[in-house]
């Protein structure tokens, strides 16, 4: 007579997993029966080969409709990843057993399937928490379960609590009866084929189902899996990350902390002090002084916490208030920066390539084919793009090398879109391929089968992280060029909530010119921008407050930073088509050249503008620069006055007499010794010049025209000394 | 003598019947020199029934993993530090903790700028030590060196108050558990169940940083304002009882609405968004904390019981709100006049709020 033994446990409970495994070197069976989709079997060879490393998940999926699909995840602590490896090393067959999920797609939505036994109508586990006084029904299975040093026959207990909770019907949602109608013909065949010792390990809650095989009957199990439809399924193995095992992230059979979990699996002895002083380490690398002494404080502190919640040994509840009270002296902030280090770990893990390919690939392999991109997939070296985006073509492959890119996978980079001869039609992309690019694609399938969808999951996960505010503009942008105005809510609203508070000149000068450019883009493409323009509205006044004030007294280099953003900025406003924006612009710019100690640079820039914008008179041109160029108080104010005023070109000192006049007396009354320190800056200044634009200074220079504008009678020698001198220059 | 005679009884007095009553069911290990378990202690503090049936009032209202967090503190060798903003309920806590693990809260020292070091180690009877020289009887200990000698808790009433150098004198009391009488050559050891248990808050001006030597001898145990309109509701209500019941204040009506509009305009003006979470608020200078809504609402009930207002009048309740929201004139009016009419002004059910706080505005202009 065959011995069979229900194995129930949680999955990913690393107390269970170190329960099963004693339990099964008592046991010694012969064959282990593991609750996963029995038509994934194939799966168990990749592990046999050690071709997977976990946390990896098995994917299955229908490839004619990839909306139907399941993930199974492992990770080193699930009792059924310990399974397979006991059962490989021991050389037993291991088998899945439970319902396949060619069927299973057709019995019920695919939710139902993958939220296994949380999915019920009634919460027994609350149930059975209350009574025992616990607030979360997590922790009470963590207690009494997971963290007991208890002995194998903890099974056995179980399984009488589950009985219990069932009730002696064991009544259940359709789909569940369905599934342990297969999983007790599964054992029933493998009693047939003369094992002596089945191992059955399966969530606890269907163990109640299996204990009992004559009742129901397996003509009766027949009668209940009798016309179910099959469906085509595709296996395979796809790498996994803690974060995505972690309960938090809405994986609902998930456990809080993987993390923990891995130190409690690891060695349970020392999982305090290991967490503990990993913890130490993470709060160091960020600059916090912790000593030694606290971490064996703050491991005491845990056990001592412990012991007054009755608990046998500290949880993760316990391990982060006593970080919080010993090592970051109740300061949260500091805290919530490693929330995420601390309770998942950073794990992700990996799948050889030996192993057959997911649906994610196989949508981008498409797509390309589509677009006839995919002959340049996988070649080396740049290729360049033109697309016309009047042509569909162009148009869906500019909108698939977006949709890559807000992946992160960069193969094509646009050349600066907004800055383009042919106009907005036109779009220019360089494309170069790194075999990187699998692996990305392989681990952004966690975010979904098709590469809109796996777009949209992951930018809305980003979006829930710390976002650089500055960014988030260009990330709008790509959005809608990626053709996915679902995503400009998440990302307006993003912006919203950081925008309110940020005080940071430089990231709003950073966000506003993409934004401006979506509201463009998004009007053409006729997509709602009402939001966009919100953002505009309420984030432009606060900058035009703030930026006049916060261009005084800043350093060289973050001037240059300045001028770089303002010049952006002031291309962008010109594209907005509202007056009132402009001549708040205006205004703006008005005021930076009016206020007190601006650095130079920046204000003979912003009078460049005001000049462009047509906003200055002649006049007040001239008293503004030669009121500049007299400027005492920093030696080297002048020089970087005029290489602001002359950026970009030199059609100023072209057309404008008058000043080419100013600028030549100011070089006049320099000493020699001011002209030779100031020269490097100026001949800067000068550089960007064009040849053309050179050679027109030249003409004017010696042709004479220079001589008769002058006013002034001054001595031949020395103007031969100054023209020497403009001319080294203008080399 | 009778308890009549003083205006506030200690708090071991106070529940001196739920003390003995859980001392008497307590079998559970107690540390040396604690009167009652670790366990009970949490339970005297948060409240609840004893095994006995015999009931305990609840003393903290706020999370309860925070009091196990400050007694499992008082278990190990370090000192615990309670901090955060007034009117947390830091010193409420931290003497109803004192009464509970040495039956003694009364062993204080109150930290101000003129703290001195004899306040924290030992002065000198002077008579005494002209008299007889330098010895033990002219020695006058500390709280905190009597509370060593007796294995007691001793609580330092806003740590960072102290100056700096007065401060550190903690150091090897923390560290070494004594503390040494060069004078006399000796030192005075501390006995299992001394420990400290020091408040501190966070938002005032003018306070002393911890230096980091002595932080790190503490575990520091944040008391957060209280989470949710309903929690901070209950604490007021109790407080608010107890004062009456103490003041004698004649019996009148302040009804639970008003006190629950009150405490969210004051949850609201201190969150800096309103109570759904929709609107961005701006927020005065002042504190605004549960202790200073249980003044408001103390005061406008002094208020209406004394002065002649109109029944049901909601001018008490304005004036209290205003009042203890408006402590920097330049800043606060504008801050406040935008919130009435942009927040307040919508309620539905407000408006004699609304009015009554604009009518007080407007006149004192």
């Amino acid at each position: 007579m065959a011995v069979i033994k229900l194995y129930g446990i949680r999955h990913h409970g690393a107390g269970s997993s170190r329960n099963l495994l004693a339990a099964l070197h008592e046991s010694d069976p012969d064959i282990l029966l593991v609750e996963c989709p029995a038509d994934a079997e194939s799966c168990i060879h990749y592990v046999g080969l050690n071709l997977v490393e976990p946390p990896a998940a098995i994917m299955i999926y229908n490839p004619q409709n990839l909306n139907q699909y399941a993930y199974y995840p492992f990770t080193i602590f699930s009792p059924e990843w310990q399974a397979l490896q006991y059962g490989i090393k021991k050389m037993i067959p291991v088998r899945f057993f439970d319902l396949p999920q060619n069927q299973s797609f057709l019995i019920s939505d695919q939710t139902a399937i993958t939220k296994r036994e949380k999915g019920l109508t009634r919460d027994p586990f609350g149930h059975m928490a209350e009574i025992a006084g616990f607030d979360d029904p997590e922790r009470w299975w963590e207690e009494y379960v997971e963290q007991q040093k208890t002995a194998p026959q903890i099974f056995e207990t179980i399984l009488e609590l589950m009985q219990e909770l069932r009730g002696s019907d064991i009544s259940d949602k359709k789909s569940n009866l369905i599934r342990e109608a297969y999983m007790r013909g599964q054992i029933r065949k493998a009693i047939k084929e003369g094992f002596d010792k089945i191992a059955v390990v399966c969530g606890a809650w269907h163990t109640p189902a299996l204990v009992n095989l004559k009742n129901p009957t397996s003509s009766e199990d027949a009668k209940v899996l009798r016309g179910l439809k099959k469906t085509t399924a595709v296996y395979t193995w796809i790498p996994w990350s803690y974060s995505r095992i972690a309960r938090h992230t809405g994986y609902s059979s998930g456990v809080i902390s993987p993390y923990w979990y891995e130190a409690l699996f690891t060695d349970q002895t020392t999982a305090v002090a290991r967490w503990m002083s990993r913890a130490s380490g993470f709060l160091q690398e960020l600059g916090h002084p912790v000593s030694p002494a606290q971490t064996i404080d703050s491991s005491r502190l845990a056990e001592n916490l412990a012991y007054i919640r009755k608990k046998s040994m500290p949880g993760i509840n316990e391990l982060f208030d006593a970080v919080t009270t010993v090592q970051v002296g109740g300061n949260m902030e500091v805290l919530e920066q490693l929330k995420i280090k601390l309770l998942e770990g950073e794990k992700i893990g990996s799948v050889s390539d030996q192993v057959p390919t997911v649906p994610l690939l196989k949508d981008l392999e498409d797509q390309l084919r589509k677009v006839k991109l995919y002959r340049d997939w996988k070649k080396h070296g740049v290729i360049e793009k033109h697309f016309d985006l009047r042509k569909k073509t162009h148009l869906e492959s500019s909108r698939l090398l977006y949709r890559m890119s807000l992946l992160g996978i960069t193969w094509g980079v646009p050349r600066d879109p907004e800055n383009n001869p042919l106009g907005t039609f036109h779009e220019f992309w360089d494309l170069q391929w790194y075999p990187e690019y699998e692996l990305q694609i392989i681990e952004a399938s966690m975010w979904g089968n098709t590469v809109e969808e796996a777009a949209c999951q992951y930018i809305e996960h980003q979006l829930k992280k710390e976002a650089h505010f500055g960014q988030l503009g260009h990330l709008l942008y790509r959005a809608l060029h990626a053709n996915l105005p679902f995503l400009v809510a998440p990302i307006c609203k993003k912006i919203n909530e950081l925008g309110n508070l940020t005080e940071d000149v430089l990231a709003l000068m950073e966000i506003i010119p993409p934004l401006v450019w979506s509201l463009r883009y998004g009007n053409t493409a006729q997509f709602d921008t009402t939001g966009i323009k919100q953002l505009i509205d309420q984030l432009y006044p606060r900058l035009c407050i703030l930026l006049p004030g916060q261009t005084t007294h800043i350093s060289d280099e973050v001037a240059s930073t300045f001028l770089a953003s303002i010049n952006q900025l002031h291309q962008a406003i010109q594209l907005l088509d509202d007056i009132n924006f402009h001549d708040r612009w205006i205004q703006t710019i008005r005021q930076i050249v009016i206020i007190g100690p601006t650095n130079g640079l920046i204000k003979g820039n912003c009078i460049r503008l005001l000049l462009i914008w047509k906003a200055i008179e002649e006049d007040e041109l001239f008293r503004l620069v030669r009121y500049n160029l007299s400027s005492l108080y920093d030696p080297f104010y002048p020089c970087y006055f005029l290489e602001g005023l002359l950026h970009g070109g030199g059609w100023l000192v072209i057309h404008k007499p008058a000043l080419r006049q100013i600028i030549d007396q100011w070089l006049l009354i320099l000493s020699e010794e001011e002209f030779t320190s100031y020269l490097p800056i100026l001949r800067r200044a000068f550089s960007t010049f064009s040849v053309e634009e050179k050679e027109a200074i030249y003409d004017r220079l010696f042709s004479g025209r220079f001589m008769e504008e002058r006013t002034i009678t001054i001595n031949q020698k020395r103007r031969e000394l100054v023209l020497q001198g403009v001319k080294q220059l203008l080399d | 003598m009778t308890l009549q005679k003083f205006i506030r009884e200690l708090a071991e007095e106070q529940y001196a019947d739920e003390l003995s009553a859980l001392q008497k069911e307590d079998k559970n290990p107690k540390p040396d020199n604690w009167k009652l378990s670790p366990g009970m202690v949490c339970l005297y503090v948060l409240g609840g029934t004893t095994t006995n049936g015999v009931k305990i009032e609840p003393k903290y209202f706020g999370e309860r993993r925070l009091v196990e967090l400050a007694v499992a503190t008082l278990l190990t060798d370090r000192a615990l530090l309670l901090i955060g903003v007034p009117g947390t309920a830091k010193t409420w806590l931290s003497e109803h903790l004192a009464a509970a693990v040495s039956g003694d809260s009364s062993r204080v020292v109150q930290g101000t700028s003129g703290t001195g070091e004899d306040a924290i180690r030992y002065g000198w009877n002077y008579a005494k030590l002209l008299q007889e020289g330098p010895s033990v009887k002219a020695l006058i200990p500390s709280p905190v060196m009597r509370a060593m000698e007796q294995g007691h808790l001793v609580r330092i009433e806003e740590l960072t108050r102290i100056p700096s150098d007065i401060q550190d004198a903690l150091i090897t009391i923390l560290s070494e558990k004594n503390l040494p009488v060069p004078e006399l050559d000796i030192f005075i050891r501390a006995l299992n169940g001394f420990n400290v248990i020091a408040t501190a808050n966070d938002r005032d001006k003018g306070v002393h940083e911890l230096s980091s030597a002595l932080q790190r001898r503490f575990n520091v145990v944040r008391l957060p304002l209280p989470a949710s309109l309903e929690e901070e509701l209950k604490i007021v209500t109790y407080r608010i009882g107890q004062i009456a019941a103490e003041k004698k204040l004649p019996p009148q009506e302040i009804g639970i609405e008003e006190i629950k509009k009150l405490i969210t305009v004051f949850r609201e003006l201190r969150s800096g968004q309103s109570e759904d979470g929709d609107l961005k608020i701006k927020s005065p200078t002042a504190t605004l904390s549960t202790a200073e809504a249980i003044s408001a609402i103390n005061n406008s009930m002094v208020l209406s019981a004394y002065f002649d207002y109109q029944k049901n009048s909601l001018k008490p309740l304005a004036e209290s709100i205003l009042s203890a929201s408006i402590k920097d004139p330049a800043h606060d009016i504008p801050v406040l006049e935008e919130y009435l009419d942009t927040i307040l002004k919508r309620k539905k059910g407000w408006s004699k709020l609304y009015e009554a706080c604009k009518e007080i505005m407007h006149g004192s202009h």
